[in-house]
């Protein structure tokens, strides 16, 4: 082997060093780094609720949630014909609702919840509602929603939230 | 500078004034309707099928069972004196008060409606089946594919008045007979382009004054409505507004939040009186309530002609006197007197030929599916309506029940709306064009 080629050599070495080292870090990073998200739905928890409840499955699922007891069947025809009987069904529902509030066996909780208890029995609250109704829990956007309009109107009860998650359309569908 | 700013505000004023009355209570700007012949209409619509004869004809007895009993029931006479000009029958009387229906009493209304209005004693219907007549009665058009317990496919006059003229849901009321079959399907239809957003609003008494409304409804709270109801509806919107997101959103009649009062508090003042429960009240007091601008409901009673005749006789008496404390409650009503129309018509009529059932004065009954059962006749009266006219008779048939829709929507000024919507009949058309 002469000499001369000893140059040639070492270029080689060189290029060939150089070429593996830049295939060395142009290597995907295959590391499990978590950059705290969390997996998410595309869809919120209401998308699946696509049926209309008829007046009967509304009556009864109104009823067993004020009341936590089944309705009887008595009570549930006449419920449902009366419904029937008035032409604008959210009017009807209404009355349906405050009729059901003003019973003396109507099992909801008392609204010092809302007036003396602290953060996190307001958010159990709001949870605990969400779960009652539309068998879901809350999101972030409606648990401020909620924390933000209740700091605002402290004359709001439990009555009227519950009213108004009953009358609401997520409540009508499953 | 103050002579430019009074020109300017007069501008602003007039400019407002032209296009105020334009713009319908959900604040669309809107196409202007014709000038109103009245102000209000009450509808009656007939239910259950009744003969030409007995009615209309003055036929009483003759018609229907003289041919088939040796007694000699040839016997003509008037059992409507409320609505048609002619003497009552002098034997044989079953349709009045009393054990046996034989205690008449004298007519309401001294003048009959027929002579106050305007008759036409032959028209014809499209059907001979319940709840199709009536649906044809409020949509103008008889569409072979409307099923039973369907809605109407096609838009009603009720839907017609509110999207058009812009009627607020508290003055268009349908009061049904019952909460059977398709009664409390017909305040609005399924049309695209109409819907529950310009329904009417409906009561059938019996079921909503009587004990399941009652039960359901007396007790009910009436939240206050400024202090209450708007936190409910405040936080119902937030809800539904977030449902909405995912692509469900419920229509509503749209009744506002003060109609809704307004109507919630009149049902707890029926319920505290223990009023309202047969469409005659509950009609007499949605008229005092809401004078409505279109008032419709429903009679049944003479459905009772498939097996007891007399029954039959005694439901037409009694809807006659239905009708005559109608029109007493109109004139006593300030706003609406003279500037009411009553319109009546029945569904459809019932058989030339009797059946096999024979009630207890051995008369016959009648079923509803022959050509006479299409004979039918229409009736109007109240301001702009010829007074004592008659259009065709026996033999001249002239207009048919399709063609109310299109003679309410004239009289309250909707006309050619409705005429061009192309949703009607191909023939319908009003019977003020027919005379």
């Amino acid at each position: 082997m002469s000499m001369p080629n000893l140059p040639r050599l070492i270029n080689k070495a060189l290029l060939f060093v150089f070429t593996f080292s830049i295939l060395v870090a142009c290597k995907k990073e295959t590391s499990n780094t978590v950059y705290e998200l969390e997996d998410i739905s595309a869809l919120p928890a209401s998308a699946g609720k696509i049926k209309l409840k008829s007046e009967e499955q509304y009556v009864a699922v109104l009823y067993a949630n004020f009341f936590q007891k089944a309705i009887s069947i008595d009570r549930l025809k006449q419920t449902t014909d009366a419904i029937y009987s008035v032409g604008d069904k959210q009017l009807a529902y209404e009355m349906v609702v405050s009729n059901f509030m003003n019973d003396t066996d109507i099992n909801i909780p008392s609204d010092s919840v809302l007036t003396f208890g602290s953060e996190a029995e307001l958010e159990e609250f709001l949870n605990e509602t969400y779960k009652r109704f539309y068998v879901r829990p809350i999101s972030e956007a409606e648990k401020q929603w909620f924390k933000n309009y209740l700091t605002n109107n402290k004359d709001v009860t439990v009555e009227l939230i519950y009213a108004a998650f009953a009358l609401s359309n997520e409540y009508q569908f499953y | 500078m103050e002579r430019r700013k009074f020109v300017k505000n007069v501008g602003l004023a007039a400019a407002g004034s032209i296009v105020v009355p334009y713009i319908l209570p959900s604040g669309r700007l809107f196409a202007k309707t014709g000038s109103r012949q009245a102000k209000h209409v009450v509808y009656v619509m007939f239910g259950g099928g009744l003969r030409n004869q007995e009615s209309v004809q003055q036929r009483y007895l003759a018609d229907s069972q003289n041919e088939f009993h040796s007694d000699n029931l040839d016997i003509e006479g008037n059992i409507m004196p409320n609505m048609f000009e002619g003497a009552a029958p002098d034997a044989k009387i079953v349709y009045g008060e009393g054990q046996k229906g034989e205690i008449i009493q004298p007519p309401l209304l001294s003048t009959p409606l027929a002579k106050q209005g305007l008759l036409f004693p032959e028209t014809r219907s499209f059907t001979s089946s319940h709840y199709a007549g009536f649906v044809s009665l409020l949509q103008g058009n008889t569409l072979a594919t409307q099923g039973l317990r369907q809605k109407p496919l096609h838009p009603t006059i009720f839907e017609y008045l509110r999207r058009h003229a812009g009627e607020p849901a508290s003055k268009v009321w349908f009061i049904g007979h019952s909460i059977n079959n398709s009664t409390p399907l017909m305040n609005h239809s399924l049309h695209a382009d109409y819907g529950i957003e310009y329904g009417a609003n409906f009561f059938a008494p019996p079921t909503t004054f009587g004990d399941a409304g009652i039960n359901t409804y007396e007790s009910s709270k009436i939240y206050h409505p400024e202090e209450e109801m708007p936190h409910i509806y405040k936080m119902k919107h937030f809800l539904d507004n977030y449902y909405q997101n995912v692509g469900r959103k419920l229509g509503e009649l749209g009744n506002t939040e003060e109609e809704k009062h307004q109507i919630k508090t009149f049902m707890k003042d029926l319920y505290k009186n223990r009023q309202g429960s047969s469409v005659l009240d509950a009609s007499i007091r949605v008229l005092r309530e809401f004078k409505p601008t279109l008032l419709a409901f429903s009679i049944f009673g003479v459905d009772t002609c498939h097996g007891d005749f007399t029954g039959y006789l005694r439901a037409l008496h009694n809807a006659d006197r239905t009708l005559a404390r109608i029109w007493q409650e109109i004139q006593s009503i300030p706003e609406m007197k003279d500037n009411t129309v009553l319109i009546v018509s029945p569904e459809h009529g019932r058989n030339l030929k009797p059946n096999p059932i024979r009630d207890q004065n051995d008369w016959y009954g009648y079923d509803h599916s022959d050509d006479n059962a299409k004979r039918v006749w229409s009736l109007m009266a109240g301001p702009g309506i010829p007074q004592g006219m008659t259009i065709g008779g026996e033999g001249d048939t002239r207009g048919t029940t399709n063609d109310c829709v299109p003679t309410i929507a004239e009289i309250l000024g909707i006309k050619n709306e409705v005429m061009g919507s192309g949703l009607l009949h191909s023939q319908s058309r009003s019977f003020l064009d027919q005379i």
